[in-house]
């Protein structure tokens, strides 16, 4: 048997060795805080994320710097946790952060802090629009008359992909127009939509395959944000809607909601499987391409971004508008009341929304553009996506607005539990909205 | 002793408040403060979204609470959680205490190897877990698959994500419960074991009447501390596996004070959950302490 | 047929130990292979399970993704100053807790053993406040402090225990032999050496790893620490970078794993001792 240790010796080697850490550490501390250069006087920091776009404006971010002499820092802060950190920053008489990133979803909650400025302050909402802004784009971000960013960092759209092999088919033409009684065709509205992803998820109908008609992204991920675009907007075509923050009308149980709500369940029942799963961009992709087996997708409601990333060998995808409407994914820069900087913040702001920093933002990847004089800029408007985006977002088909309402996180995250028992059958359409009905009564009572 | 008389015992005193002062007063700044704010804050009701000043309200916020739908399932989550996965650490720690009791070769060794996933990072092995149960890219999930055909969600299926959570904190603290019980185990005098070897007694007895008993104390406070921490310390877990959901499926007490709190930004009802996780725990270990003393 | 029974019993205990042996490394394997993956392949299906080939590419990422070097510093300094603040302080207080009764040292034990019970999340608000307006917040100290609120009572608790065991005949020769109370303290601080060990590395560990707080106290890279950076990775948008998360993930544990076998010793030590 060895012999066994010393516990004292050991235990008084492990307290000098501590403290001797510990004197190194601080000393290594201490030489890298003075050693870091003096911070420069026009200074911003900017609550960030990642992106093409971001990469865009960080790459020409030193015309900014040289044309206004103002630094900017950028802090990369995850979608997920932008309410908490913004809140808390609001909370404090010194916040460590003079702008921020703001998503259209989470906008009603921070502005009703006080804590955001107006820039119709600073540029009247008559100059926006003679600019070249779409009104209906500011109508969407506006709350009670004042706007706090604009959506110059993105203006996500969602389209309707399908596949170009399968809708050209002739033995599935045929087939279609047997059952259905009209032409195969890329649906156009949300019955056509739900007829064509029915007929090509069940063999017996298409006599060929069992694909999956309808690829939906329905959770609550930075992947997409599911539901929250899916469902308030069908429930609004059809004639509901959630919550009406102005009227203070609780509308999730009416029977255009129910409607919606029994409309989306059919859809999700020709979508794939892990439709309520939390998915990742990697396997989106993956599906999307073709490359996970016993998989094929004969449609998708999906991003517009991810169009010129399938790599076009395996299946052949087109995008078409989007056949209902949706909601508003909108990114841009907000300034915050208690910097001490929104001067400067500002100018970042009017940089950043210019028609030369709009283009190049907008061709980073396919999405709304924010300015008319950029849509119709020859470089942006030869794009195949531009039309079919603007279609899908505002032109014709219109885009719902998100609940304007300070309490909209709650409201949403209730919603997403409601939605996923109505999909998973634990409760009918209508049980599920009326108990999402109590749960927002309770909600607006705080 | 001598020294000790007198008005010596008074400088006694002093000197023995002047040790304590230093750490009393930091305590009392970040852990008494906090907690009777918390409290106060329990008792009112303060919104940041839309914000509302702070006001008085009694126990509203907790009876509020008991009556919220949501906040009675997360209540469930958290003593489902308990109720499985303590018995669960429980045991396998008392199984591989009691197999390392035994003569094998390597021991010190093998037991650093299994005391491993309480040394890391809970944050960490939650990563690490979250990769494994990955629903397209885990081993998990892939291994399941082939051999057995069956592909759980274990993220994103309701009925399976708590088990997910629950497998994945008893790997961390398991061997916990095993060094514990190990260190009660080589605690026991091998005299013990002899004399009951005379009186004739089969293995199954000498762990019946020898074993459990002596290791008895040992076992109480490592359930109650268990018990506790499993009711108000799962946070770095869940938040990081999946954050309370698919709908709320593993919202557990702490994360859901946090989510009421900070995401919601509803203070009052925040620290009351907080407070009521405080009580729920109190009466667990008392009940744990009853009972240790009824047998 | 005793013996073939004892080679049974032999074969099963150690095929028991081999399952749980596999249990604990594999996770730990998968971990590691992934850190050293080439990023395309992490994302293969099927999972790739042997190590076919291997390179450094995702610890380089690392150091450009994040500032894994500041925050792994953070980590240090953090995790150092609240072994300083503990040990110094939560000592002294064990001390004079177990040494002299005075009036209120009974609530006050009883206030250390309660605070183990309290979630941290409830702490969480009002430190929150606290430090913004002590202009705390993503600074060190800030962080430290709020790690005070586990450390000092558990190294109080425990050094009690140990204290409580040493018996006070030497403190009271030394005091004989005409030191101040304060050598005094010192002599019986040197036989606590072990409880010293054992509180140093069990607050190391809770330190070290600890998540919440860093959560909600730091803000940018000059204070964040590892725990936190490593999961801000989970929220990025577009690909989850899985081979940087476990290749930070792997390096922030090597400490612990070289001193696994001090901490597995005294771990089960101090429970059992410390009642």
């Amino acid at each position: 048997m060895r012999k066994m240790f010393n516990v004292k010796a050991i235990a008084k080697t492990l307290w000098i060795s501590i403290v001797v850490i510990v004197i190194v550490v601080a000393a290594v501390g201490v030489y890298i805080y003075t050693s870091q250069p003096a911070k420069p006087e026009r200074l911003i920091k900017i609550a960030w994320t990642e992106g093409p776009e971001f990469d865009f404006i960080a790459d020409h971010l030193d015309e900014f710097e040289d044309e206004t002499g103002i630094t900017v820092e950028f802090l990369t802060i995850p979608r997920a946790h932008i309410v908490e950190r913004l809140m808390l920053e609001m909370l404090s008489p010194t916040p460590s952060i003079d702008g921020s990133i703001v998503y259209v979803l989470e906008e009603p909650t921070l502005a009703a802090t006080g804590g955001l400025v107006n820039l119709y302050d600073y540029k009247p909402k008559s100059q926006w629009i003679s600019e070249g802004f779409y009104e209906s784009q500011l109508n969407i971000l506006e709350i009670n008359g004042e706007l706090y960013y604009v959506p110059s960092l993105w203006n996500g759209a969602l389209l309707l992909f399908y596949r170009t092999d399968l809708f050209a088919d002739a033995t599935l033409k045929a087939a279609f127009k047997a059952k259905y009684g009209y032409d195969l065709a890329v649906p156009s509205t949300p019955e056509k939509l739900l007829d064509a992803a029915q007929f090509f998820s069940k063999k017996e109908y298409n006599g060929k395959q069992d694909y999956i008609g309808i690829h939906l992204q329905l959770t609550t991920t930075e992947m997409g944000s599911g539901a929250y675009t899916i469902y308030p907007p069908l429930a609004a075509y059809y004639g509901g809607g959630i919550y009406n923050a102005t009227t203070g009308q609780i509308l999730c149980n009416s029977t255009g909601s129910v409607e919606a709500l029994e409309y989306l369940i059919d859809l999700k029942n020709c979508a794939q499987d892990s439709c309520l799963e939390d998915g990742t961009f990697e396997a989106e992709r993956a599906v999307m391409a073709g490359n996970v087996s016993g998989t094929e997708l004969a449609m998708a409601d999906q991003w517009s971004y991810m169009y010129p990333m399938l790599p076009d060998a395996t299946k052949p995808w087109n995008i078409s508008m989007r056949p209902f409407p949706q909601g508003p994914d909108m990114l841009g820069i907000a300034i915050l009341k208690n910097s001490p900087k929104k001067d400067y913040v500002w100018e970042f702001v009017r940089w950043t929304s210019s028609a030369e920093i709009v283009k190049g933002t907008t061709l980073a990847t396919p999405k709304a553009a924010c300015r008319s004089d950029v849509a119709d800029d020859p470089e942006v408007s030869s794009n195949y996506w531009v039309d079919k985006i603007l279609d899908s977002y505002g032109r014709v088909m219109p885009i719902t607005p998100v609940i304007k309402d300070a309490r909209s996180t709650e409201i949403y995250e209730k919603m997403m539990l409601r939605l996923g028992e109505a999909f998973t059958g634990s409760k009918t359409a209508k049980q599920a909205l009326d108990a999402l009905y109590e749960d927002i009564a309770t909600i607006v009572q705080y | 002793m001598r020294i000790f008389y007198g008005w010596h015992l008074k400088k006694e005193a002093m000197f023995g408040i002047l040790l304590v002062m230093p750490a009393f007063i930091i305590l009392a700044i970040v852990y008494l403060f906090p907690l009777v704010y918390d409290i106060d804050l329990s008792l009112s009701r303060w919104n940041l979204a839309p914000p509302s000043p702070k006001e008085f309200i009694g126990l509203k916020n907790y009876v509020d609470q008991f009556s919220d739908e949501t906040f009675q399932k997360v209540l469930y989550n958290s003593l489902f959680f308990t109720g499985v996965s303590v018995p669960c650490e429980f045991f396998l720690g008392l199984a591989l205490a009691l197999l390392l009791n035994k003569n094998i070769r390597g021991k010190s060794v093998i037991i650093t190897i299994l005391a491993l996933p309480m040394m890391i990072a809970p944050v960490i092995a939650a990563l690490t877990w979250r990769w494994i149960y990955d629903s397209n890219f885990g081993i998990l999930d892939f291994f399941l698959n082939q051999f057995f055909g069956i592909r759980p969600l274990w993220l994103s299926d309701p009925n399976i994500a708590m088990y997910s959570v629950i497998i994945a904190d008893v790997w961390i603290t398991a061997p916990f419960m095993m060094l514990i019980l190990y260190a009660g185990l080589q605690m026991i005098p091998t005299e013990r074991y002899e004399a009951a070897k005379v009186d004739g007694a089969s293995s199954w007895q000498m762990f019946r009447y020898v074993t459990l008993p002596s290791l008895k104390g040992v076992l109480i406070v490592a359930l109650m501390v268990r018990t506790n921490d499993a009711l108000t310390k799962l946070f770095d877990v869940v938040y990081v596996i999946t954050e309370g959901g698919p709908a709320y499926a593993t919202e557990v007490l702490p994360t859901y004070a946090y989510k009421v709190g900070l995401k919601f930004f509803r203070l009052g009802a925040g620290a009351a959950i907080s407070i009521i996780t405080l009580l729920i725990a109190a009466m667990m270990i008392v009940a744990i302490l009853r009972a240790s003393r009824g047998r | 047929m005793i013996r073939t029974k004892k080679f049974i019993n032999e074969t099963l205990l150690y095929l028991a130990v081999g399952v749980a042996l596999f249990s604990v490394l594999f996770p730990l394997y998968w971990m590691f292979s992934t850190s050293i993956k080439p990023p395309l392949k992490i994302f293969s299906i099927p999972p790739r399970l042997l190590i076919e080939e291997f390179t450094l590419e995702n610890y380089q990422r690392l150091f450009e993704v994040m500032p894994f070097l500041q925050n792994f510093l953070n980590s240090a300094i953090i995790t150092s100053g609240a072994l300083a603040l503990g040990l110094s302080l939560g000592s002294m207080a064990a001390y004079g807790l177990s040494r002299y009764q005075f009036s209120g040292s009974r609530y006050f034990l009883s206030f250390i053993v309660i605070s183990r019970m309290i979630t941290y999340v409830a702490f969480v608000i009002p430190i929150f406040l606290l430090e913004t307006n002590l202009n705390l917040i993503d600074t060190h100290l800030g962080v430290i402090l709020a790690h005070s609120i586990f450390v000092l009572p558990f190294i109080i608790w425990l050094m009690k225990s140990f204290f409580d065991e040493i018996p006070k005949a030497y403190e009271e020769a030394a005091l004989v032999d005409g030191c101040s109370r304060f050598r005094a303290m010192f002599v019986a601080m040197r036989l606590a050496l072990p409880g010293l060990g054992t509180a140093a590395i069990l607050t190391f560990l809770d330190s070290w790893n600890e998540f919440m707080f860093a959560l909600v106290i730091t803000r940018t890279s000059a204070s964040q620490t590892v725990p936190y950076a490593l999961v801000l990775q989970l929220t990025r948008p577009y690909q989850v970078p899985w081979g940087v998360i476990t290749a930070g993930s792997f390096l922030f544990t090597l400490p612990i794993f070289a001193l696994g076998y001090f901490i597995q010793k005294y771990v089960a030590k101090s429970f059992v001792l410390g009642r």
